[in-house]
């Protein structure tokens, strides 16, 4: 929801409302906005400059292993001021810059120090001159009004969840619950500026460390979320046995979504940043997206949406003041664009876009749903957590994993948890066309079948 | 730089706090916390080209109030004001009494401590205040110059330079004020041709601007050269097959063992369940390893991961986890010793003001008793002078392990992760050295996994010197904090079948 627009906050009775309530401080947000933006503005050195303010307030409550409320996860509540400010001066150096509360509170007193702290970038970004912001819906009322009266549902209804799966024979509950209310102002040199609110609900439920499962939105969750929680643990976690330890014969894996996403952003994000393309650090080159290679032989396309109402990963205006829109970055298998931001746009000369991870991840289309291929495979080893991805070198697309939560299937029947390691190489998977792209049957995101070496 | 106001003395905050304490105190409140100041700068170089210079400041203050019944609520914000904090601490006290009845588990440990006062305030060789961007920006660039740079490899080189202070205060009066500060220098080589693959290294100093430091400089040369060639070895080697091997480890993976594989399971705040718990409590006296095995824990004088201090407000103690082979000792708070039934050794540590304390590591070292380490003349030397074939030679030719297993080495850390309620580990390495007939073999690297406590079992022997300055990040929780540690030069892990090389990659086609 949009409330602050060319330079002039919206007039309205709700926002009025808004203000008075003074959860955050809005009317100062806004002096400050106005401040910085008079400061740049009139600095003469300063050719271009971008920069925007958040103001938050954040709840939290959590169970730390069956302790409700403990030292480690208490009712907390935190306040913050912060921001990021980028100048390009007239002698063509830039600026990075952190602002945090000081720096936002008192600006003036810190202008040489950005000069001071500019250097000379080769590949000088160019602000986009022609963006604009979008308002997608990121403010619910309900949810707002449940943080003023700190009169937090979700906290309840996770000491319930609490109840319930202790009944369900879970032995240790790891929860976190958040709530947040921010205030977001962004403005550039070419006059575009905005200010949006957002309030935000999240549940993270662990169960016995070894299921986990999470749900975020910027709207209230409801009971259809909460019960997502008890769909997803029905599936699983009562064929979790604890079994003797048998070697793992099947080389039938499916990956599911919290693996398959951490695999594509590490493998992925890294690989297709303009980046490391210029500077020959990636896995691909540059005429392999100008030429649209094949990235696998199975024809599938792979997107972000960052403009869907309610979702976390959308944005009004990307962080480097581009509008946000659908990024796709390999269509029917092909390499169509790798992620440019402004200064990949200068080495490569290519326009900039949204990047890689800007958004919602779609995968098109899907071959199977979840379930359905557990169910049609005899034998298989359902990865739900894994160790190690950081250790790994992206360039190769080479992994060697250890899986820390797995799940065995053999003739027809689940076996239980078993240890296991997945070692294969990320684009000979999706060169080799060895996959099927699943969709999950109890949410919106996807998981993949392929076949993969395991050892155990 | 002039005109920074980077304000790095918190004891201004001095009448603050005691206003504060008064205020809560009034309310029939505790109050334990901390204001943290966080400065940086940091720049970074690929293959010739100034990246960026940034520069980052984080000031706040995080606190605990307690009621008199043990229950707490944990209030943050970067606006250290007198009157909103007393807004906050109203507001807190206030959400408080409306969700204590949720809450299970009231903890009143904080009401036994004695209150301390100590200010520890080093003068750090860098200024943050006054130092020169332009002139440290063309420092790095010419360094830059002065690196053996191949034109077939890319170069990443990142440096940093980093100040903390932080300012502990309780209810009781306790005043606790000290600062720490170190600067580090990386290298991230990558090779992208037919072959592909990539070296991550680094160069730290306490208290020194590196790039003021030829010394440090000049060892950072050394290892480019040195990785140069090792990169282009790694891109062009096979995997290693997968399976159960005698494996040696170098220093730093052995810090990883260390940290990963048992260090986090003797932390107390989760110890109910560890692997290292036995009905819900710390497991002292359990056997872990063989006689001659030690563990321990330490936080050194100006050094990467000091912290003299813990987040509470207590002295921080030298824990020698595991003592001869048996657990002794678990790394804890004021909050978890008592029900962890263990020793109060002050171990919590967080990130930022915003992040709540909790048990951690400092510097931690493998080390065995000295009959079991092999200290040979070809071994008295800088760690980096010897090569990994010549260890394995070495191991190979006085059979060490004492059976007719497979050998692997492996050497370089890069990073792992634990499950500590399974007792599982994994950890990765730069490089795996094996023989294969009268050759020694240069493999790609490989995660290492295994079960915390087989490996540790297995730990057989070590070879030279002790070496505790490998470093790195620990993300426990989500704070990232200083972690560091090491063992002997190298150390020996017997055959286990619960110790796996990950392997070659399997690609087969869909039927």
């Amino acid at each position: 929801m949009i409330i602050f627009e060319n330079n002039k906050l919206i007039n309205d009775n709700f926002i009025n409302r808004l203000i008075d309530d003074n959860i955050i401080n809005i009317n100062l947000t806004n002096k400050k906005f106005e401040e910085i933006y008079n400061i740049l503005i009139k600095e003469k050195e300063i050719k271009e400059f971008m920069f925007s303010i958040n103001n938050s307030v954040n709840f939290y409550f959590g169970v730390n292993n069956n302790n409700i409320g403990s030292v480690y996860s208490p009712l907390s509540f935190s306040e913050e001021f912060s921001g990021v400010l980028t100048i390009i001066w007239n002698n063509n150096k830039l600026s990075l810059v952190d602002l945090d509360n000081d720096k936002i509170l008192n600006f003036e007193k810190y202008i040489n120090f950005f000069k001071e702290i500019s250097y000379e970038e080769k590949f000088l970004p160019e602000l986009s001159k022609d963006a604009k912001h979008i308002d997608f819906k990121s403010f619910d009322i309900d949810l707002y009004e449940e943080i003023k009266n700190n009169n937090f549902e979700l906290f309840i209804k996770s000491y319930d969840l609490f109840k319930y799966f202790k009944d369900q024979n879970v032995k240790f509950s790891n929860i976190d619950v958040n709530y947040s209310f921010n205030y977001e102002i962004f403005a550039n040199s070419n006059g575009l500026n905005f200010g949006k609110i957002y309030t935000e609900n999240s549940i993270f439920y662990d169960f016995d460390s070894i299921l986990g499962y999470s749900k975020g939105k910027y709207k209230k969750l409801e009971e259809n979320d909460i019960d997502e929680f008890k769909t997803y643990f029905k599936i699983f976690f009562d064929k979790f046995n604890d079994v003797e330890y048998k070697k793992i014969e099947t080389k039938n894996v499916i990956l599911l979504s919290p693996v398959l996403y951490s695999l594509l952003n590490f493998y992925l994000g890294y690989n297709f940043d303009g980046k490391n393309l210029y500077y020959k650090k990636s896995f691909f080159s540059i005429d392999d997206f100008e030429n649209n290679r094949i990235f696998s032989s199975k024809p599938f396309t792979l997107y972000f949406d960052p403009t869907i109402d309610f979702e976390f990963s959308s944005y009004p205006i990307s962080v480097e003041g581009l509008t946000p829109e659908k990024t796709i970055f390999i269509e029917d298998g092909k390499l169509i664009q790798p992620s440019i931001s402004l200064k990949s746009s200068k080495m490569l000369n290519k326009p900039a876009n949204n990047g890689f991870g800007g958004g919602k991840l779609i995968l098109s289309p899907y071959d199977k749903t979840l379930l359905s291929k557990i169910e049609e495979l005899e034998d298989c080893y359902i990865v739900f957590d894994i160790l190690g991805l950081h250790t790994q070198d992206p360039i190769s697309g080479n992994f060697s994993l250890s899986v820390s939560t797995g799940l065995l299937k053999e003739k027809g029947k689940f076996v239980g948890l078993m240890k296991g390691n997945i070692a294969s190489n990320i684009f000979e998977i999706f060169k080799s066309g060895n996959f099927e792209i699943l969709k999950n049957d109890y949410n919106e995101k996807f998981s993949l079948f392929t076949k993969i070496n395991v050892v155990n | 730089m002039n005109n920074l106001n980077f304000d790095n003395n918190l004891s201004k905050y001095d009448d603050l706090i005691c206003q504060i304490t008064k205020f809560t105190n009034s309310l029939g409140l505790y109050i334990v916390g901390k204001i943290k100041l966080s400065l940086s700068i940091s720049s970074s170089i690929t293959n010739g080209i100034l990246n960026n210079f940034l520069n980052f400041k984080e000031l706040g203050i995080g606190f605990h109030l307690f009621n008199s019944e043990g229950y707490s609520t944990f209030l943050s914000t970067s606006n250290i004001d007198l009157n909103n904090l007393k807004k906050m601490i109203l507001s807190g006290a206030n959400l408080l009494k409306n969700f204590q009845k949720y809450y299970n588990e009231p903890n009143k440990n904080i009401f036994e401590l004695n209150p301390i006062k100590a200010k520890l305030l080093k003068n750090p060789e860098f200024d943050l205040n006054n130092l020169n961007s332009s002139e440290f920006q063309n420092k790095f660039l010419n360094f830059y110059k002065e690196l053996p740079i191949e034109n077939s490899l890319s170069y990443n080189i990142g440096i940093s330079l980093k100040y903390n202070e932080t300012f502990i205060f309780r209810s009781d009066g306790t005043n606790i004020l000290y600062n720490d500060f170190y600067s580090v220098i990386t290298g991230d080589i990558s090779k992208s041709d037919n072959s592909k693959g990539s070296l991550y290294y680094k160069v730290h100093k306490f208290g020194v601007n590196v790039i003021d430091d030829n010394e440090k400089l000049n060892k950072f040369i050394k290892l480019t050269n040195k990785n140069n060639s090792l990169v282009k070895k790694i891109a062009e080697a096979d995997m290693i097959d997968a399976g159960n091997y005698n494996i040696i480890i170098d220093y730093a993976l052995a810090k990883g063992l260390a940290h990963e594989a048992f260090g986090h399971a003797a932390e107390t705040d989760s110890i109910e369940n560890s692997i290292l718990a036995k009905d819900k409590k710390f497991n002292k006296g359990l056997v872990v390893g063989k006689p001659y095995l030690n563990i321990i824990d330490e936080s050194f004088d100006n050094e990467w991961a000091y912290s003299p201090f813990s987040d509470y407000g207590g002295i921080r103690q030298r824990v020698h986890i595991v003592k001869e082979g048996i657990l002794n000792c678990g790394l804890s708070d004021i909050f978890s010793y008592k029900k962890a039934n263990t020793l109060l050794t002050n171990a919590e540590r967080s990130e930022s003001y915003s992040d709540i304390p909790i048990p951690r590591m400092s510097n931690i070292r493998i080390e065995l008793d000295e009959n079991s380490v092999y200290k040979d003349k070809i071994f008295d030397k800088d760690f980096d002078d010897i090569e990994p074939e010549n260890v394995l030679e070495y191991t190979y030719n006085n059979n060490l392990f004492n059976n007719d297993k497979e050998i692997v080495l492996l050497s370089g850390y890069k990073g792992g992760q634990v499950d500590t309620v399974k007792g599982n580990f994994v950890f990765n390495c730069q490089a795996i050295y094996k023989k294969e007939g009268n050759k020694i073999k240069i493999f790609k690297p490989s995660i290492f996994s295994g079960s915390t406590l087989k490996t540790l079992n297995s730990i057989s022997f070590g070879i030279g010197d002790l070496k505790l300055d490998a470093i790195g990040r620990c993300g426990k929780s989500g704070q990232s904090v200083n972690s560091s540690g090491g063992s002997h030069y190298y150390i020996g892990i017997n055959y286990n079948d619960q110790i796996i090389i990950g392997g070659k990659k399997y690609i087969d086609t869909l039927i």
